[in-house]
């Protein structure tokens, strides 16, 4: 009989994820620490068109892009003289299941759909859920969604009791865990359990699902105010949204800075039962930012493709990038009109 | 509603420990460490059941899982908070600013 104690389960792990990804690992080890990154992205084996074109067939992507004006505006009014760039906002709650993890859950389902998995798994708490369950429902395969969803005390974060019920509405099955990291463990035995896709956000697909972000940055912004972006200000939590819109950025030729962004939690315990309800969302903040940016490898795979720090040019809170959003310097066409 | 018998095949959630406070892993804080890991689910009852009984139940995806019977057609329950008096404040401020106002 299998020993599902929690040890026996954890050293199973690597055994365990080869199955439920398709993907040796061990291939992309350079020596003891290192591992060819570009190796590893390039062996998902999807080009930036053909992630396009699988988005495009379940509706993910091509989300508007607008110029917030009021906003810029406001800037301008606070900011020295010459300077306060124009903000334009992509705007990814356009995507079905209303977040651009969309991106992200479109590539793996449609990887996991063609290599023959009958369902898809994701440990996760927020969108990410909702978008797995909603192209795992399109493409007609199952769903399961593993939460960390409540305290000791039974009560819920009000964010994950909601992508919850958005993921049940889909058909996945949800299952909820008070808090604590050995959700892992719990997510090993149901990939071991079903054989089912690993979903991760951090296999290579999770991030090139994301690349056409950026690269729609860089055409949107040519083709509806003809001009490039000079910075790109991306949240930052597990790594996977500023690596996958910094490569996009890139693939389209755009060398914006690249500034991650993450409300400040410092002093929070992620796994501290006791603080899990003193934050009333779920991701965006530093209690990911900082240690998945420091150690990607603590994610649910191997090796991690979301890679901040092989992109970013600097890492704020918001409100700093809030106070110094009007000290760029308006460098394109059209921003040198300061207003009154 | 606890004596009464919960039909086969009704949607309930279920409750069930995962690990004890003694079997969590090492590396979780000390407040974490004294309470269990414990995971609810929901499904549809295989057979007839009392609230309290250890159940099966099916869930969406057709897996069986087991556990205690917790609640029946369980409600999702959330708000969005009390009103937040600074927020309500910050909205005219700005729209007086953009309107030609001083900073």
């Amino acid at each position: 009989m299998t020993d599902n104690s929690y040890q026996a389960v954890m050293a199973r792990s690597n055994e365990i994820m080869k199955k439920a990804i398709g993907m040796d690992y061990s291939q992309f080890a350079r020596g003891q620490l290192a591992f060819d990154y570009q190796a590893l992205m390039t062996e998902a084996g999807y080009s930036l068109e053909e992630v396009i074109a699988i988005q495009r067939e379940t509706g993910v992507g091509n989300t508007p892009l607008y110029e917030l004006k009021n906003l810029t505006k406001l800037a301008r009014m606070t900011s020295p003289k010459g300077k306060g760039a124009r903000i334009f906002l992509k705007d990814e709650a356009s995507n079905p299941s209303g977040s651009f993890k969309a991106r992200r859950a479109a590539l793996s389902v449609y990887h996991a759909a063609k290599h023959g998995y009958k369902g898809v798994v994701a440990a996760t708490s927020g969108n990410y859920g909702a978008a797995v369950a909603s192209q795992a429902a399109i493409r007609g395969l199952k769903s399961i969604i593993v939460q960390e969803a409540f305290d000791s005390r039974g009560v819920y974060q009000p964010e994950i009791e909601e992508k919850g019920r958005a993921c049940e509405a889909y058909g996945a099955e949800v299952l909820q865990l008070s808090v604590g990291p050995e959700l892992f463990y719990v997510f090993l035995r149901v990939l071991e359990d079903t054989g089912f896709f690993n979903a991760s956000l951090y296999t290579p697909y999770a991030i090139a699902g994301v690349e056409t972000l950026g690269w729609e940055i860089v055409q949107q912004l040519q083709e509806q105010y003809s001009v490039k972006p000079d910075m790109v200000v991306i949240t930052n939590a597990g790594g996977g949204n500023l690596t996958g819109t910094a490569r996009g950025l890139r693939k389209a030729g755009s060398d914006a800075l690249v500034v991650g962004a993450s409300v400040d939690l410092k002093g929070l315990h992620m796994a501290s039962d006791t603080q899990f309800n003193r934050k009333s969302f779920t991701t965006g903040h530093t209690g990911f930012g900082v240690p998945f940016s420091t150690w990607p490898d603590r994610s649910d795979v191997p090796r991690s493709a979301g890679r901040p720090l092989r992109y970013l040019h600097s890492y704020h809170d918001p409100l700093w990038v809030a106070e110094h959003i009007g000290d760029c310097t308006a460098t394109q066409a059209g921003t040198q009109a300061r207003l009154a | 509603m606890t004596d009464k018998a919960v039909p086969k095949g009704t949607w309930v959630q279920i409750h069930q420990q995962i690990l004890t406070p003694e079997q969590r892993a090492p590396q979780v804080p000390e407040d974490t460490a004294k309470v269990p890991l414990v995971m609810i689910t929901k499904g549809f009852l295989e057979k007839e059941s009392q609230m309290g009984q250890t159940v099966t139940v099916r869930t969406l995806c057709g897996r069986t899982i087991e556990g205690e019977l917790i609640k029946v057609l369980p409600r999702f329950a959330h708000d969005f908070g009390d009103a937040v008096p600074e927020l309500l404040e910050i909205g005219p401020r700005v729209r007086a600013l953009l309107e030609g106002g001083e900073i």
